[in-house]
C-alpha cells in the first residue's frame, strides 16, 4: 500500500527509494536512483539498491560515470542478478 | 575531446587506494559530490583518477575507512608549468611574438598607390591628401574613415575618376583610376585683338586666318605697326570686331651677347662627406646620430625599408650625405673663355630662335672687363605678329558664336 502510493505520486527515484535500470547493450547498462557500492572487481560489480542487492557479473566491468543519482556501467556484461 | 581538455587545464592526479573496503571511498564519493574518474579495482586496490583539488578532501575519509591512498601521477597543465619552471623564458617569448605580432596588425606599416598607367604624377598628391586625413604609417588601422578619405582624394583631384582604400592588415591600399578625358575646346576668340609688329622687319609671308590683313609680302615694316586689324568690314560695308590670327613671317636682325669672366669662382662637392641616419618607426623619426648643422649643403637622400626574412618591417632608415662644398677661384685662359662663351651663345640661340630659321649669323668678339664677349647678329626669318587687345563700340563677333 505504501509502495503504491508512492507510484502514485509519482516522485523522484531518489525520494520513493524506487530505481530504474536501462539496458542499452550487453556493453552499457544505466541506473537511475540511490545506489550504494558493496563489491566492485573486473568481474563483478555488486550494489545495494532498496533494500535489494544487484549483481552484475562479466568481463572488464568499470563504471564509466557516475552523479548522486545513477551510475553507468560499461564492460562485457554477462549476468545481472537480483538478490 | 572537450572534457579531455577540461580535464587537462583543470590538472588532474592519478591514484590507489589500498584496503579491503575501498569501494566505500566511492560512495563516500558520490554522496559528497566528489568526482573520480574510471573507477576501478584490482587486487583490493581501487584505481581512479580525481581532479588535483579534489585530491585533498579523499584523505579524511580514506583514514576512517582504514584505506591507504597514493598518488601515482599528476597530470594537466598546471603541473606541466610547475614541471618547466625553468623554461618559463621561452613560453614567455612565444607569448610575447604572439602578442606582438597582434599589436603590429592593428597598425598601418605601408601605404601602397597603385593603379592604371599615368599614376606617377598623382601618387604624391594622393599621398599627401591621405596624410592630411590622418591616414598615416603607424596610426591604428580601424581608426580611419575610409569613405571620407576617399571623398576628399576625388574632390581635391578631379582628374581621378574612381578612388578605393582598402586596409588589409597592416597595409594601406589606395586604388586609383584617371579620367580618360578629352581636350577640352576652349574658346579664345574672348576678347578682340589686333595683331602688331614686335619688331622692325621686312614681310617674306603673310597668312591671315581671322581679321583684316593690312600688310603685303615685301612691305618694311617698324616695330609696333599695325599688321592685322581686328576690325573687319564685310561685303555689305558692315563694320565687326574678329580676334585676328594670322602668321606673319618676316626678314629681320636679331641680336644676342653671350658674357663669360675669366675669373670666376666654382664651387666643387668634395669627396667628403658626413652621414646623417635617420631611422622612421611607424611614422616616428629617430636621428641615430647627432643632427648636422649644415643642411643648406648639397645631400643626398638614400631611403631604405629594413626586411626581416623578406618581409618588410614598418621601419625605413634614411642616409642622408652632406658633401662638403669647396671654393676654387680659377682664372680661364683665352681659349677656354672663347670656347666658353660660344657655348653660351649656342645655349641662348637655340633658346631664343628656336622657332626661327636663321638666315646668316656674324658674330663679333671682344675682351672687356676681364670678360670674354661675343656678339652675334643674325639675320632670321620669323613671326613677328604680336597680339594686341583692342576696346571699341564695334559690335564685337565671336567666331566660335557663329560655328
Amino acid at each position: 500500500m505504501k509502495n503504491k502510493k508512492k507510484k502514485d505520486l509519482f516522485l523522484p527515484f531518489e525520494i520513493s527509494g524506487n530505481y530504474f535500470i536501462e539496458i542499452i547493450n550487453n556493453r552499457e547498462v544505466v541506473l537511475t536512483g540511490f545506489f550504494e557500492i558493496i563489491e566492485l572487481d573486473k568481474t563483478v560489480l555488486k550494489i545495494n539498491c532498496a533494500e535489494k542487492n544487484i549483481v552484475f557479473s562479466g568481463n572488464d566491468i568499470e563504471i564509466a560515470e557516475y552523479s548522486f543519482d545513477g551510475f553507468k556501467i560499461k564492460g562485457d556484461i554477462k549476468n545481472i542478478e537480483f538478490k | 575531446m572537450i572534457k579531455k581538455l577540461i580535464r587537462y587545464f583543470k590538472g588532474y592526479v592519478d591514484f590507489y587506494a589500498e584496503g579491503a573496503e575501498s569501494e566505500k571511498l566511492i560512495n563516500h564519493c558520490i554522496k559528497n559530490g566528489i568526482e573520480i574518474l574510471n573507477p576501478a579495482k584490482e587486487n583490493y586496490k581501487l584505481y581512479g583518477k580525481i581532479f588535483s583539488g579534489e585530491y585533498k578532501k579523499l584523505r579524511k575519509p580514506a583514514k576512517i575507512l582504514g584505506l591507504k591512498i597514493r598518488i601515482i601521477k599528476k597530470s594537466g597543465l598546471l603541473f606541466f608549468a610547475k614541471k618547466n619552471k625553468r623554461k618559463i623564458g621561452f613560453a614567455v617569448g612565444i607569448a610575447f611574438v604572439i602578442f606582438f605580432n597582434i599589436i603590429m596588425n592593428c597598425f598601418i606599416w605601408e601605404i601602397n598607390v597603385t593603379g592604371n598607367e599615368n599614376i606617377n604624377n598623382y601618387k604624391e598628391t594622393v599621398l599627401n591628401i591621405a596624410n592630411e586625413n590622418g591616414l598615416l604609417t603607424g596610426t591604428r588601422s580601424k581608426k580611419h574613415f575610409v569613405q571620407d578619405i576617399e571623398w576628399d582624394i576625388l574632390r581635391k583631384i578631379p582628374d581621378l575618376s574612381s578612388v578605393e582604400i582598402n586596409i588589409q592588415g597592416s597595409v594601406a591600399n589606395i586604388a586609383i583610376k584617371r579620367t580618360a578625358k578629352e581636350e577640352k575646346m576652349v574658346p579664345d576668340d574672348d576678347i578682340p585683338i589686333n595683331l602688331i609688329a614686335s619688331r622692325y622687319g621686312v614681310i617674306e609671308k603673310i597668312d591671315v586666318f581671322d581679321g583684316q590683313g593690312l600688310v603685303k609680302p615685301g612691305d618694311a615694316v617698324m616695330k609696333g605697326d599695325l599688321l592685322v586689324s581686328a576690325v573687319f568690314e564685310d561685303r555689305h560695308n558692315k563694320l565687326t570686331l574678329k580676334h585676328s590670327r594670322a602668321n606673319i613671317i618676316a626678314k629681320t636682325d636679331y641680336n644676342i651677347t653671350a658674357e663669360f669672366h675669366f675669373d670666376q669662382t666654382l664651387e666643387t662637392i668634395s669627396g667628403k662627406s658626413n652621414n646623417l641616419y635617420i631611422l622612421e618607426i611607424l611614422g616616428k623619426e629617430f636621428y641615430i646620430n647627432k643632427k648636422s648643422e649644415n643642411y643648406n649643403l648639397p645631400n643626398t637622400r638614400n631611403k631604405k625599408k629594413i626586411s626581416f626574412f623578406n618581409i618588410e618591417l614598418p621601419i625605413t632608415l634614411t642616409k642622408i650625405s652632406f658633401f662638403d662644398v669647396k671654393q676654387n677661384n680659377i682664372t680661364y685662359n683665352l681659349n677656354y673663355a672663347k670656347s666658353g662663351a660660344y657655348e653660351l651663345l649656342l645655349k641662348k640661340e637655340k633658346e631664343e630662335l628656336e622657332n626661327a630659321k636663321i638666315i646668316s649669323r656674324k658674330t663679333d668678339e671682344k675682351i672687356k672687363d676681364g670678360k670674354y664677349i661675343i656678339t652675334a647678329n643674325y639675320i632670321v626669318l620669323m613671326d613677328i605678329a604680336e597680339e594686341q587687345p583692342i576696346e571699341s563700340d564695334i559690335p564685337w563677333e565671336n567666331s566660335d558664336d557663329m560655328s
